[in-house]
């Protein structure tokens, strides 16, 4: 355990800033590090606390406006938005107020617009944020941004749930409602406030999660079961009904809430880690499927049945291994609920599922914290003993020469290694019981569990209690007995824990293997080296120098560190909006200035329009530019004037950049093709009877004169080429699709096409009769793929072997061929309407049936 | 005599030849030929089809045999294949008929089938994340 660890090596003299490895430049990171350990720890209040205080008493306006300001205050430096909502400029606010604002103002309330909100007075968003909750001030306003800060999503505010039947807001399973019913409550922001303190990175990274929107109270969903508590969309939306709200029974820290708000978020890590990998959801790579006791099976049904693919999701047999019944409808709800009951029944979970499943939960989602009860109580006790060490190690000082008079028996029943006067022990004792308090006091407010774990005793085992003591007294032991040899111990030990926490060196290496064919053995074998260099130089002997090195290593893990450098560059890239967004407009410009062309394929994954479409050529313009423009973009980005010098570096950014840039181009994409939606409209409306007018006037276009098919597609052909306008996100032909059959669909018969078949009357009849072979060819086709059945020429030996009977199945059979395409033929209307004579046909043929013969065998038999 | 000599060897020669591993012929190909040409199979699955069975080789590559026939094949997209516009550009006069299949997932959109019969393809496309998850190859019509 790393607490047992620390608390080991408390005896051994430790000294880390002149031993810090040093880097050949400065990262970005560096510079960003600074900006997030500037921001001044929130520390709630612990005077007057009592024995009833918990964390949901420190949900105040307060507490959250110091939240606020933490976070706000990483990105004062950056440049500000250009605009306004209600009056509001967002140069007169900060950032992250304006990026809100500019993405998420204009779903602000009722969808309808009917349900005014009074704005005015407002200067800033929790201020606008509490109008829609019909107050002037609140802490519903300060929760729901201070979501959005620390996931970069909104608790939604309007009365339109995503694809609910009704296109009016406020209208749900054809119940009006008014707007309060779709907000959430100030217990369910306060759930979502204690969530945010739980949920791991892997939560607060969702890029492409844009809201949580509340289903209007007292409704399930629309053409849902009434079962269905919540609902995650691959888009971007997760919606929640009253039961997935559900709070324990007079306590808003526990209850059905927690696990399905976790459950929901989980889809969406399901979605983006699967996208990551370029491929479909996470749950369905085969490690998971593996791991959980899932197989895919995939089938193409019979002709006719539709669809005609079956693909299967089951359950392998034989495996029972199931965080819960739900896990086991689908891989998705598997990923779900697994990941949701890790967080909230970290035992239940353990004992449950497979462990190679439990690892890939653990390392990739919860950077290896584990949340069974007994890890929640070590992390508990480890998170809060640093912070007292110095008042422990003072504390064990000053009893040294104790006053008889202090009683305790606090440590009656530890048991110490070294021998401890009992006077010692006794004011030890009694200043340990005082800390205690004070730190329980500390854990009920700021952990999120801290309540609910401080109340469980446990007779006989460990307890929060129980483990903080402990802790304690292992470090009075350690210190004790140092103390006798080492007058320089206490210095040293407090030295030890103010460098290891201000130790950057780890983030360092992440950034130096990202990208490596292995990142983390890259970081750990890294990690190992800078350890060893570092603690060479305190001269302690072997033992010391292997159990300092470990601790050093332990104390950074690759998931751990992964997580908080990621999250440290996406923080900082919150910052660039207007240079990136900058950066995708001058792509998008430039290659609208390449010509359309579609001959090319369209070519790269990067920029994905999914099935709408993008003349090639600028497809893949995008594409081909992105890498370059992203890589421009990265090169200028700087803090404080410090611009990026590190290739690595670059390449994280980079990667973390394109998805941002996809998104701008994306919506760029969806403007763009609206827009020439209607200059086609306009074009049609201006053109359309000088193009009819133009294939009337001239029907060279036309290259076959009785199959009527064939004369429309002609025409459109001609009228395709006739258009004049260049089209980028419409294919001409299906955006044209209705001009093109108002004009070709009455050639055939209209009086214009008649004339001009007369007047070519005689070349009518030559191409008639070139039909009647086509006629000839085709049927000939059918009867061969039949011959080739029953003498196949499926090998050389079988080709040579049934040639003779293969040629002779279809010889045999050509005067019915003939007679059928004579027959299609003299069916034809225009060779009914112009009486041409086809009684010479038949003759022709039959002069030209070897080689027509020849063309069929070769085309059915050698290919 | 030397007649005899030429079509032995001629005879020879085509056997030969027609050792070597064939493009697959959907509708056509034996198992014998699938497994001369892609070896054993790393797995075997019964189907729900007429003598039906799947031979799944690495990659998630599939081979559905009915009657001792490969009828048709299932493979994952390779880089620009995952892109519908890609197969839209490639099979341009193909008009593709589109299918929802059974949904798996509730809150999911579910997977869509598009066809086109002329060219012997499927593409299996999930509009959950815009990409071709599959491609199936059969004898074209």
């Amino acid at each position: 355990m790393l607490l047992n660890k620390k608390i080991t090596l408390f005896a051994i003299p430790f000294l880390f800033i002149s031993c810090s490895q040093k880097v050949e430049h400065t990262l970005l990171l560096d510079h960003w590090s600074q900006k997030e350990k500037n921001v001044s720890i929130v520390e709630r209040k612990l005077a007057a606390a009592t024995e009833a205080e918990c964390m949901r008493d420190t949900f105040t306006i307060d507490t959250l406006k110091a939240e606020i300001s933490a976070i706000e205050s990483k990105y004062k430096n950056e440049k500000k938005l250009s605009g306004s909502f209600e009056g509001l400029d967002y140069q007169d606010i900060p950032l992250t107020q304006g990026k809100f604002l500019a993405t998420y103002g204009s779903s602000f309330g009722d969808k309808n617009k009917e349900e005014k909100i009074d704005y005015r007075g407002c200067s800033d968003v929790p201020c606008l944020l509490n109008k829609i909750y019909g107050q002037d001030s609140g802490i519903e306003g300060h929760a729901i941004y201070l979501w959005y800060l620390k996931t970069g999503h909104i608790l939604a505010v309007d009365n339109y749930v995503y694809e609910q039947k009704s296109s009016r807001g406020g209208e749900y399973q054809g119940n009006k409602h008014p707007l309060k019913d779709y907000l959430f409550s100030k217990d369910e922001l306060y759930g979502f406030w204690r969530l945010s303190h739980m949920i791991s990175d892997s939560y607060k990274t969702l890029t492409t999660l844009k809201e949580i929107q509340r289903v209007p109270k007292g409704e399930s969903f629309e053409g849902r079961s009434a079962m269905t508590c919540g609902l995650a969309w691959s888009s971007g939306w997760i919606q929640l009904t009253d039961s997935c709200l559900d709070f324990g029974y007079n306590n808003v820290d526990s209850g059905f809430f927690y696990e399905s708000v976790t459950h929901e978020m989980a889809h969406e890590i399901d979605f983006q880690a699967g996208a990551k990998l370029g491929k479909s959801y996470r749950s369905q790579e085969p490690d998971w499927m593996e791991a959980s006791g899932w197989e895919l099976k995939e089938v193409r049904n019979a002709e006719g049945v539709t669809p005609q693919i079956t693909r299967t999701l089951s359950i392998k047999p034989g495996f029972t291994k199931f965080v819960s019944s739900y896990a086991q409808t689908s891989p998705a709800e598997n990923f779900a609920d697994t990941l949701s009951l890790y967080l909230h029944n970290g035992d239940h979970t353990k004992a449950t599922i497979p462990d190679s499943l439990y690892q890939i939960v653990k390392s990739g989602y919860y950077t290896q914290e584990e949340y069974t009860l007994d890890a929640n109580i070590n992390r508990i006790v480890e998170n809060n003993y640093a912070r007292v060490v110095k008042d422990i190690l003072d504390m064990t000082v000053s009893c040294l020469e104790p006053d008889g008079s202090i009683k305790s028996s606090y440590f009656d029943k530890v048991k110490f290694q070294e021998k401890i006067p009992p006077l010692i022990l006794n004011c030890m004792g009694a200043q340990a019981e005082i800390l205690e308090k004070t730190i329980i006091a500390r854990v009920k407010m700021t952990e999120p569990e801290g309540c609910n774990i401080s109340k469980i005793k446990i007779n006989g085992a460990k307890n929060l209690q129980a483990a903080w003591k402990m802790a304690v007294a292992k470090q009075i032991d350690e210190a004790y007995s140092k103390m006798k040899s080492d007058s320089q111990y206490l210095a040293r030990i407090k030295e030890f824990y103010e460098k290891l926490s201000l130790d950057q060196d780890a983030d360092k290496l992440y950034v130096a293997c990202f990208g490596e064919v292995d990142e983390k053995l890259c970081f750990d074998n890294k990690l190992a080296e800078m350890a060893d260099k570092k603690v060479s130089s305190l001269g302690a002997n072997q033992t010391q120098h292997d159990e300092m090195v470990k601790l050093y290593v332990d104390s950074f893990q690759f998931e751990m560190i992964q997580s908080k450098v990621q999250l440290y560059y996406q923080n900082f890239l919150k910052g660039q909006v207007s240079v990136i967004s900058e950066g995708g407009q001058q792509i998008w410009n430039q290659c609208l200035q390449v010509k359309a062309d579609d001959k090319e394929a369209p070519t790269g994954t990067l920029f994905n329009i999914g099935t709408s479409y993008m003349v090639s050529s600028m497809y893949n313009c995008l594409n081909y530019g992105l890498p370059t423009q992203v890589k421009q973009i990265v090169r200028s980005l700087e803090i404080d004037g410090n611009k990026i010098q590190d290739g690595k570096e670059e390449s994280i950014l980079s990667k973390m950049i394109i998805p941002i840039i996809v998104s701008d181009l994306k919506a760029m994409f969806k403007d763009a093709t609206d827009e020439e939606q209607l200059k086609i409209d306009e074009y049609i409306k201006a053109n359309r009877e000088s193009l009819e007018a133009g294939v009337k006037s001239n029907f060279s276009w036309a290259t076959n004169y009785v199959d009527n098919s064939k004369i429309i597609s002609d025409c459109q052909k001609s009228v395709l080429k006739d258009i004049g306008i260049d089209l980028y996100f419409h294919k001409k032909q299906d955006s044209m699709s209705g001009l093109l059959e108002g004009i070709c669909t009455p050639i055939p018969k209209s009086p214009e096409f008649m004339k001009y078949l007369d007047s070519i009357r005689g070349e009518l009849e030559g191409k008639s009769y070139q039909t009647v072979e086509d006629y000839v060819l085709a049927f000939a086709k059918v009867v061969a793929k039949d011959c080739l059945v029953k003498y196949p020429a499926d090998t050389n030996l079988n080709r040579v072997k049934y040639r003779t009977e293969r040629e002779s199945c279809v010889t045999s059979q050509w005067d019915v061929i003939e007679k059928n395409a004579m027959g299609k033929l003299n069916a034809e209307p225009l060779v009914i309407k112009f009486k041409i004579d086809t009684s010479e046909y038949l003759v022709k043929l039959k002069a030209r049936r070897r080689v027509l013969q020849l063309k069929t065998f070769k085309e059915s038999f050698e290919k | 005599m030397r007649k005899i000599v030429l079509l032995s060897l001629l005879l020879t020669i085509t056997a030969a030849c027609g050792n070597k591993a064939k493009s697959i012929k959907y509708g056509e190909m034996s198992v014998s030929d699938l497994v001369a040409s892609k070896g054993e199979p790393i797995k075997e699955e019964e189907i729900p089809r007429p003598d039906g069975k799947m031979y799944i080789y690495e990659n998630n590559e599939k081979y559905q045999i009915e009657n001792g026939v490969v009828v048709n094949s299932f493979k994952n997209p390779n880089k620009d294949e995952k892109m519908l516009l890609y197969w839209k550009h490639k099979y341009e006069d193909c008009h593709f008929t589109i299918k929802q299949l059974d949904q798996k997932v509730l809150h999911l959109k579910p997977e869509e089938e598009y066809n086109c019969k002329a060219a012997g393809i499927t593409l299996i496309y999930d509009p959950n994340i815009e990409q071709v998850v599959r491609v199936v190859e059969y004898a074209a019509e």
